[in-house]
């Protein structure tokens, strides 16, 4: 992932490349023409896309093919790094270009205000991917008196802090942890992987759910609202709940363009198998170009089969043992096992390699060891007594924050907005000084970027 | 309109309070020297009131070590000031002069050459001491700019990416402000002793070395300052041993500021007219220990009084602050001397000498049979009979209060030393804890007499032994 001036005019192929496309898609009466543009678009957008994300990978993985069949690898002849966003704005820009073709929107004939939909810089580098119906609508109604409001800024600066606790207090602090599991994966017994599994759930869930909470609250600030990213997942209480509530930007494109395109489920149930497996292995290689990540995808894919093909017998189960659904107990029960399968998905996410990631996992399995606990060599993986106190507590301010988002449904932007004066100005001032404090940054400290701008 | 009015008046009052918050954070976080027991010689600074300021020395630990304001003081009334912070490079030199002369009119400063002889500060705890510990103004934004490593310049600037990790340490002083900051004068007192070596042919050796356009311009930039502010100014070198490299650059700068009319004098070169002895006057080769800063600054004291006709301000209340900084420079050289004796009068001689303490005795030895400590507090106005019967006594004002008897089950006595220092005293047996407690914690030392000194001026214990 890099930072360069010169990326830039990959955003700009992108943006006049969809932008002319959807222009002529729209003109174009004829179906099979308009289909032929709308196959050059996505040649010159996913070809960008593969070229800078994949091309190193697909290289790798054939020269590996051909040393079994003892013939000479092939030499890389670029030296390519990621640009920064480009898996997000490419999908943003397809996604536009989709719409336009399906008449779901109308083409944009301003280039400066399309420009300003693909590159809208609080999203552009991590989302949330913007759909052409929602943002470009507002772009294009956006006036002054729109734009300003006392509310839009108290509750989108709320987000912004928020978004900034949870990277910089909790998702930064609790990698220092994380990384130094993963790290030392030879070494570590069952409680540091189980211990290091969790933290790595929470910082991938703070890093981007943090991420897009700034970029959300900046956006609302400025009078846009973009769509929301996060939505509690780690209290869903089945992997699909998950997929509603985890990356909405990305899981709801993928299921309109790809998974109902394919079939979705209104068909038979092999089929529907197909399209899920398909999707979420589509969606592991979005996240990176490594089969960590397409197996993390396959998982995600196996668990929802699995899921489905279970659901008569869960019921059977269910009825047949007499166990009452609506109590605290069983949900809980169903948010925790939710939990445990998506967490140990993550182990894939976050290995180097899949070797790194079986060796994980067998550490999870065969080395019991709960003792780290009470003599205290927990603390010896970079948190030590005093910082692990102040990640559970930042913890617990999530889950609280979570727990009023998933009551009022409200996010902590207007769930303050609709508290009193001084209450809200308190929690305001506490997360400021929080983030100050707290924060991991400044000299000597190595913020890890955002995980999502990998992407 | 109202309405947006209201509005706008809202967000600027949140605004307020927000800067006020993070203020009070900032104040407890911000740069303090813990390795120089919090001192800051910026924060003494800002406590002083204006114009008050006859006679400024800049420079680095040389500074502070090597010259004594408390000693000017004491003999003549001057009211001096040490400018000085470790490792004061030449930009923090300028820049803490212009900070000073914002609210001082000194008619001299005195500034130590040491900034000119080392190119690049090793320590980087010295570059926050004198980059981050200036209060925000145009000066320390200038100040922070000119520093050499650029990529931290806005770290510097925004100060939080740098301090805020100091959660970690916080202690009572990063709430309070510690005493000595608010009257301190920028000396530093230490009595340790060790025996330097110079080398006379270092210090004989007239070749001249080479210096730099930067410091040619530094050199002009304090001479405008003085022209402007109308002080003068002198370059020295503090006694201290230094190479040949450093010698032949003493000599360009020599050089320099004789053809350009800027007073310099080499101290290492008059080490016999200033009485300094390597053998008992130094800390280590670089730095004057208190014996040498006395000498030295006493020699100062008459080039000031014979050539600049500094008055003195003895009686003039306005200079208090100098008054309560000989009584912490006569605190701290008693409290060397009781902290290391191993004599029990020799411990209360210097324990008196201390003012405005309160100590507690404890005599806890059948006393009846053993006078061997006697002697000792019979200076302090004890009964001979009063110490066979032995006891806990305080000790305060220059007088002597026998609290509690040595009976188990005596009533308690409570004493609050400060706001937070409480200080209980019972008996329960001899040697036994808890007849001397302080803010809950034990202070019984299982000797035959012991001694517990809390000193008013500094709002600590500054002594606690058992004989």
């Amino acid at each position: 992932m890099c930072w360069n001036a010169k990326y830039a005019v990959l955003i700009a192929i992108s943006t006049v490349v969809t932008y002319l496309v959807a222009l002529l898609v729209e003109k174009q009466q004829q179906k099979k023409k308009a289909k032929l543009y709308m196959v050059f678009g996505f040649v010159i957008n996913l070809g960008i896309l593969f070229f800078f994300k994949y091309f190193n990978f697909t290289l790798a993985n054939l020269n590996k093919i051909l040393s079994i069949m003892h013939i000479r690898s092939v030499n890389n002849p670029f030296s390519l790094l990621l640009p920064v966003g480009i898996s997000f704005y490419t999908f943003q820009a397809l996604g536009y270009m989709i719409d336009v073709y399906r008449g779901e929107c109308k083409a944009e004939r301003n280039l400066l205000k399309y420009a300003l939909f693909v590159s809208f810089f609080p999203q552009l580098v991590a989302g949330p991917i913007e759909r052409s119906k929602n943002l470009l609508g507002q772009i294009e109604k956006s006036t002054k008196e729109s734009r300003f409001s006392l509310e839009r800024l108290s509750s989108g600066f709320a987000m912004m802090v928020f978004g900034m606790f949870m990277k910089m207090v909790i998702a930064d602090r609790v990698s220092l942890f994380v990384d130094r599991i993963f790290l030392n994966t030879i070494f570590i017994g069952s409680i540091e992987a189980i211990a290091g599994a969790v933290g790595f759930a929470v910082q991938i869930y703070c890093d981007f759910g943090g991420y897009s909470a700034i970029a959300i609250g900046a956006a609302r600030i400025m009078g846009f609202d973009l769509m929301e990213n996060f939505n509690t997942p780690y209290l869903s209480a089945s992997i699909a709940e998950f997929w509603r509530r985890w990356h909405i930007s990305l899981s709801t494109w993928f299921k309109d363009y790809v998974y109902i395109p394919l079939g979705g489920s209104r068909c038979s149930k092999l089929k529907k198998y197909r399209n899920l497996m398909i999707t979420f292995l589509v969606s592991g290689l979005w996240h990176g170009a490594s089969w960590t990540y397409v197996i993390w995808g396959a998982i995600h894919g196996i668990y929802q089969v699995v899921s489905d093909i279970c659901k008569p017998l869960k019921e059977r189960l269910v009825k047949a043992l007499k166990i009452r659904t609506e109590v605290f107990s069983f949900k809980f029960f169903k948010i925790a096992t939710t939990f445990i399968l998506t967490d140990f998905a993550w182990i894939f996410f976050r290995a180097g390699s899949i070797g790194e990631a079986f060796g994980y996992i067998k550490a999870l399995f065969t080395r019991w060891n709960p003792w780290v606990i009470f003599d205290e060599s927990i603390f010896s993986y970079g948190l030590d007594r005093r910082e692990m106190g102040i990640l559970l507590a930042a913890v617990l301010i999530l889950i609280i924050v979570d727990f009023i988002r998933n009551k009022t449904g409200k996010n902590i932007g207007e769930w303050l907005w609709s508290q009193n004066l001084l209450f809200r100005w308190a929690i305001y001032i506490v997360l400021v000084a929080a983030v100050l404090v707290y924060g991991e940054y400044g000299i000597d400290f190595n913020s890890a970027q955002f995980i999502y701008f990998a992407f | 309109m109202k309405k947006k009015l209201l509005r706008i008046g809202q967000a600027l009052a949140f605004i307020l309070v927000l800067t006020i918050a993070i203020h009070g954070v900032y104040n407890a976080l911000k740069w303090k020297d813990t390795s120089g027991d919090y001192i800051s010689v910026m924060e003494q600074l800002y406590s002083t009131p204006k114009n008050l300021v006859d006679v400024v020395f800049m420079g680095s630990s040389h500074c502070y070590c090597g010259i004594y304001p408390s000693v000017l003081w004491e003999d003549a009334g001057i009211a001096s000031f040490d400018m000085s912070v470790s490792g004061q490079d030449l930009s923090s030199t300028y820049h803490d002069l212009k900070e000073l002369l914002k609210t001082q009119k000194p008619s001299v400063v005195m500034v130590d050459c040491y900034g000119l002889l080392f190119d690049v500060s090793e320590v980087e705890s010295n570059d926050y001491r004198n980059y981050i510990s200036m209060d925000f103004s145009l000066n320390s934004i200038e100040h922070i700019n000119s520093y050499r490593d650029k990529d931290k310049i806005k770290d510097f600037m925004a100060r939080f990416p740098i301090i805020h990790t100091r959660y970690k340490e916080l202690r009572r002083k990063d709430f309070e402000s510690y005493s000595p900051n608010q009257f301190g004068r920028g000396e530093r007192a230490y009595f340790v002793t060790e025996e330097v070596s110079f080398d006379q042919n270092v210090i004989n050796d007239e070749t001249v070395g080479s210096i730099t356009k930067e410091h040619e311009m530094w050199l002009e930039k304090m001479k405008k300052l003085s022209q402007d502010y109308g002080f003068t100014l002198e370059l020295m070198l503090i006694p201290n041993v230094i190479p040949k490299d450093m010698q032949e650059r003493v000599n360009a700068f020599s050089q320099y500021c004789q053809k350009n009319g800027i007073a310099f004098t080499n101290y290492n070169s008059m080490l016999k007219e200033l009485g300094i002895d390597s053998k008992t006057d130094f800390i280590d080769p670089a730095h004057l220990n208190a014996y040498g800063a006395r000498k030295f600054t006493r020699f100062l004291e008459g080039k000031l009084l014979e050539e600049y006709n500094i008055e003195g301000h003895a009686d003039d209340e306005r200079y208090y602050q100098w008054d309560m900084d000989l009584q912490w420079c006569q605190l701290l050289e008693n409290q060397y001397v009781m902290t290391r004796t191993n004599d029990a009068s020799e411990f209360v001689n210097a324990m008196i000498k201390v003012p405005n303490q309160y100590t507690i005795i404890s005599v806890e030895i059948d006393a009846t049979h053993d006078v061997s400590y006697y002697d000792a507090l019979k200076v302090l106005g004890m009964e001979s009979d009063d110490y066979e019967r032995g006891g806990i006594w305080i000790y305060h004002d220059g007088e002597l209060k026998k609290i509690c008897e040595k009976q188990v089950g005596a009533e308690e006595y409570v004493i609050n030393l400060s706001k937070y220092d409480t200080l209980k005293i019972g008996y329960y047996g001899p040697y036994e804890p808890g007849n001397i407690i302080l803010n809950r914690k034990d202070c019984q030392t299982g000797f035959d007499v012991s001694f517990l000194t809390y000193s008013n001026l500094l709002g600590e214990i500054i002594a606690h032994r058992g004989f």
